[in-house]
């Protein structure tokens, strides 16, 4: 006698399949929780976590080159400014300096020409002096020679610086 | 009705074609789910994605109506369910081995009444189970029949509705996409020029199986997520 017989003779096997699937179901169930889920899950939750770290680093470094970007602005306006000051400051101090400049060369110029005019002033003197004496002394001879050496030179001589001096004036 | 070899212990018989195809449909799934964890890396690639994809789409269905707290405590019950169902639905379409005397031994397990029946009860008893540790048994008697006392008749049928439509859509469906296959290789079997006839319907009706198995196995864990929350979501 086979133990196997065709289900439309046997009894109702509902109950079996019940048995069968619902222990199928549960061994299942327990071996993939075992063996894989955990492992699935953990990947699952390390990748979540992964993203949710990877957008707060995004975020931060963002934020972080946000206020780079800002202190760099600062610090370039902050330069340009300095830049500015000192070209004003080297265009001022060239101003002052031009002026001192042009103000020595001036006075330099000045004092030279008077310096110039005071020497020409003492050798026209000494020149008209030095004439003088020569006049006198030709004079005197000249005269001597004319009237015929009998004339006291030192008596004439004041008789010459009058005409003389007629003449200088 | 297509008949299968049986046997039985004790008073108990047992539908060994069921039997057979359940063992197999459990092994098909333990052996893709721990093939496709195996060295699972950060950067899904593969088999990984396949797996990953699986899991994203079941989560997908029971967060939309548990939520994301509570369905992350149901996601391996509802991931094991809906592979369950998948597989056991398009199993039986790959073959059709029969013996004398019109015996079956190839058949989607989901095609017998009792086994949708398992897995419905299987689903009201996480259901019940859930809600009674969550609210007390009292709480869940309240909960479940008693809000408002009036409805008590209603609830206590719906129970039974929602137990039975749950497996006896999965089983009308799956059994009879399995008599429409188990007809057409009859047209085959008539004369070999029906043959190819037999084969292109058989292609199409087999694909049609495909996407309702699929569908099947969508709606199964879509319902049972919904009959879950009903018992453990807290009254607003």
């Amino acid at each position: 006698m086979s133990p196997f017989i065709l289900l439309e003779s046997a009894p109702s096997s509902m109950l079996g399949n019940i048995i069968v699937v619902s222990g199928a179901f549960l061994i299942l169930l327990v071996l993939i929780k075992k063996y894989a889920w955990g492992m699935v899950t953990a990947m699952l939750d390390a990748r979540a976590k992964k993203i949710n770290d990877d957008i707060d680093s995004a975020e931060n470094a963002r934020l972080k080159a946000e206020a780079f970007a800002t202190q760099r602005e600062t610090e370039l306006a902050g330069s340009r400014d300095e830049a500015i000051k000192i070209i004003n400051n080297a265009k001022d101090t060239a101003e002052s300096n031009k002026a001192k400049i042009v103000a020595e060369a001036a006075e330099e110029a000045r004092r030279a020409k008077q310096r110039a005019n005071e020497e020409i002033e003492q050798s026209k003197k000494e020149a008209i002096s030095g004439i003088k004496g020569n006049v006198a002394d030709i004079s005197v001879k000249i005269a001597e020679k004319l009237i015929g050496e009998t004339l006291d030179a030192s008596a004439q001589s004041e008789l010459i610086n009058q005409y003389l001096e007629k003449l200088g004036e | 009705m297509e008949k299968s070899w049986s046997f039985h212990i004790g008073p108990v018989y047992f539908d060994g074609a069921v039997l057979v195809m359940t063992v197999l449909t459990c092994a098909i799934i333990f052996g893709f789910v721990f093939w496709a964890s195996r060295r699972m890396t950060l950067r899904p690639k593969g088999k990984q994605n396949v797996l990953e994809a699986i899991i994203d789409f079941v989560n997908g269905i029971s967060k939309d109506n548990m939520g994301a707290t509570e369905s992350r405590r149901y996601s391996l019950f509802v991931f094991v369910l809906f592979m369950f169902i998948f597989v056991a639905n398009n199993i039986g379409l790959m073959t059709k081995i029969e013996g004398s005397n019109e015996l079956t031994y190839w058949k989607s397990p989901t095609a017998d009444v009792g086994v949708t029946l398992a897995l419905s009860l299987m689903v009201s008893l996480v259901a019940t189970l859930s809600s009674i540790k969550r609210f007390g048994f009292k709480g869940y008697i309240k909960h479940a029949f008693l809000t408002p006392a009036a409805m008590l008749p209603m609830n206590i049928m719906e129970e039974f509705i929602n137990f039975l439509s749950l497996a006896l859509r999965l089983f009308g469906n799956i059994f009879a996409g399995e008599i429409v296959i188990g007809l057409i290789t009859r047209i085959g079997n008539i004369e070999v020029y029906y043959l190819p006839l037999a084969i292109l319907l058989e292609v199409a009706w087999t694909a049609f199986s495909l996407f309702i198995g699929a569908l099947q196995a969508y709606v199964f864990v879509l319902l049972s997520t919904m009959y879950i929350n009903e018992k453990i979501a807290k009254e607003e």
